[in-house]
């Protein structure tokens, strides 16, 4: 052995590589959370509770991750005046999300009846065949409160910059100076991303995902037929007001071949999309995995109500390639009075069809305890989830809104299943 | 554009172990891993602005962090006798293999942090002296230099002759 070779492979020696890793597996889950519940800003960010961490940060993501683009790289927003964006509000078949499922509802649920919905849900799950495919399928019509116009943002965000980029030249030597300067930059560009819009929009997209049930081939192609809409007509009289701005400056659809990365339970990294088809078919076992899971995600944030937990994991398990059993199991779980949901019954999705809806609520941003509804719709006749929405207490248009428009298995990449 | 969440997903099962054996040079093992998450919360805000590769700028992160905490720079000493702790560095392992293993570490014990810090760059990450520089806040040329005069005291060390000599002085 040479002289260099033994330090190299005495240095080598000395990386901590067993403990590392040891960190990395305890952390991973609780640094991903964190970090997802971050909006994209560069100094400041608000920290959601981790309740709301799944809805929100999708907001969140959108509105930051604009603002965080913007300040590395103005040039780059697309001055591209498409009228494409909010002129759709009128067109005929999409309504603005409609906003009073609750008010719908024909029934509120009572324990007894929530329970004996839910049983009989998973009866319906039970009996459903097994069915496989080579490929999962799923299409989802995501929905989510406007909170940006991108061009007035811009025209505000740019004499800040400039303002930003004169102060560091002349206080280079001034390190304290340049300090305060920046704090008061970055104050700046926080109130003018958290200011809220005079008029109420929704922006809707629609996702597809192929994801392969045998090796790790998949496509995701997402942003398809991105349309804004406003709540009423008011809002859109507004926002002709406000000199009508775009307030979409990304419509353009996406795709992404391979199997979908990433998470797919936030919270819960030891479910993965090729394991959760193996989880348990019986009552008791999948409660006891789930409360085990519950656990160990606890650590992370205690301050997450069991009722969230359920219905986050339970909408996450609704939503991917579970068995038959495993549905069944999960309808029984939740008939619980342990899991803290309400139902309601009758009540409307986005695309008019109804169902039951369970829900539970949870703090808002500012704390004010049940200031958020979480509500996820399944049909009782199918057993099968058809929306999530998660509605500010007071506001009549939800946050977000995910409708599930198809999931099924597919035979090959690309097909679509029968309706 | 890829996801923001995989990116920052893959961002951070790369090179989360390698920020925080980086923060372990420093810091106490708790606040090691409380900076090494903090490191990737600045990502996560950073995520579009990122350069490529970007574990050099991660590891500069840290050192700001580090720095902002006001974490000391560990004795030399206190460094290897921690990292000999940390390490999977056996006896009849490695270290068997590894001539003058005792005389290695009392040298690198001997070495000012930051030229540890310089071996440990271009050893465990494989940094360009660049890149090295950047992650250690330094120039390029103060980096060679001590990479240079850290691999030289550690060459010297291992010269099998004058090992008996070597213990004789330290």
């Amino acid at each position: 052995m040479n002289e260099k070779d033994a330090i190299d492979e005495l240095i080598a020696a000395l990386r901590p590589d067993a403990l590392t890793e040891d960190a990395y597996r305890r952390r991973r889950s609780a640094d991903l959370a964190r970090a997802f519940e971050s909006p994209r800003t560069p100094q400041h960010f608000r920290r959601f509770s981790m309740a709301q961490r799944r809805p929100l940060l999708v907001i969140a993501a959108a509105a930051a991750g604009l603002a965080a683009a913007a300040i590395v790289v103005p040039q780059l927003v697309s001055q591209d005046a498409s009228p494409s964006g909010p002129a759709t509000a009128q067109q005929p078949g999409v309504r603005a999300p409609s906003v009073d499922a609750g008010a719908k509802a024909t029934t509120t649920g009572t324990a007894a009846n929530t329970r004996t919905i839910l049983l009989a849900a998973a009866k319906v799950a039970a009996e459903e065949p097994i069915t496989s495919g080579t490929f999962w399928y799923s299409r989802v019509r995501t929905a989510q409160k406007v909170t940006t116009a991108p061009e007035e943002y811009m025209a505000k965000l740019e004499p800040l910059l400039d303002e930003w980029k004169a102060k560091e030249t002349e206080l280079k030597d001034k390190p304290a100076e340049l300090k305060a300067a920046k704090k008061e930059f970055d104050e700046k560009v926080l109130q003018l991303k958290t200011a809220k819009l005079p008029y109420t929009a929704i922006r809707s997209e629609t996702t597809e995902m192929w994801l392969s049930r045998k090796d790790a081939s998949g496509r995701r192609v997402k942003n398809q037929d991105v349309k804004v809409e406003f709540a009423t007509p008011e809002d859109e009289a507004k926002w002709k007001q406000a000199g009508s701005p775009r307030l979409s400056d990304d419509d353009r659809p996406r795709t992404k071949e391979g199997a979908p990365e990433g998470i797919m339970s936030i919270g819960n990294d030891s479910l993965t999309w090729s394991n959760i088809s193996k989880l348990p078919t019986g009552k008791e076992e999948l409660k006891a995995k789930l409360h085990d899971l519950y656990d160990q995600y606890d650590q992370s944030d205690r301050s997450v109500p069991l009722a969230i937990y359920m219905w986050q994991t339970g909408t996450d398990l609704l939503s991917a390639p579970i068995t038959p059993g495993t549905r069944a199991a999960l309808y029984q779980v939740l008939a619980d009075s342990t899991s803290g949901l309400k139902s309601q019954t009758g009540v409307a999705d986005g695309m008019g069809r109804t169902g039951v809806a369970l829900e539970t609520t949870g703090p808002d941003d500012a704390g004010v305890a049940d200031g958020i509804t979480y509500r996820l719709i399944f049909d009782d006749k199918t057993a099968k989830l058809l929306e999530l929405d998660v509605v500010e207490a007071g506001s009549s248009t939800p946050l977000l809104r995910q409708t599930y428009e198809a999931m099924g298995y597919v035979g090959e990449l690309g097909a679509k299943p029968a309706q | 554009m890829d996801d923001p969440e995989e990116r920052f997903t893959n961002l951070y099962d790369r090179h989360y172990r390698n920020v925080l054996g980086y923060a372990l040079l420093r810091a106490e093992w708790a606040m090691a891993e409380d900076l090494t998450s903090e490191t990737f919360l600045v990502a996560w805000r950073r995520l579009d602005d990122l350069p490529d590769p970007p574990l050099p700028w991660l590891l500069g992160v840290t050192r700001n962090l580090l720095r902002n905490h006001r974490v000391r720079r560990l004795r030399g000493d206190e460094l290897i006798a921690r990292l000999a702790g940390l390490s999977t560095f056996v006896e009849g392992d490695v270290a068997e293999r590894v001539a003058g293993r005792q005389e290695a570490l009392a040298v690198l014990a001997g070495l000012r942090e930051q030229d540890v810090e310089a071996v440990v760059l271009a050893n465990w990450y494989g940094l360009t002296p660049e890149q090295a520089a950047q992650a250690a806040g330094c120039s390029p040329r103060t980096y060679n230099v001590r990479l240079h005069r850290a691999r030289r005291r550690l060459a010297d060390a291992l010269k099998p002759s004058p090992r008996f000599n070597f213990q004789g002085q330290a």
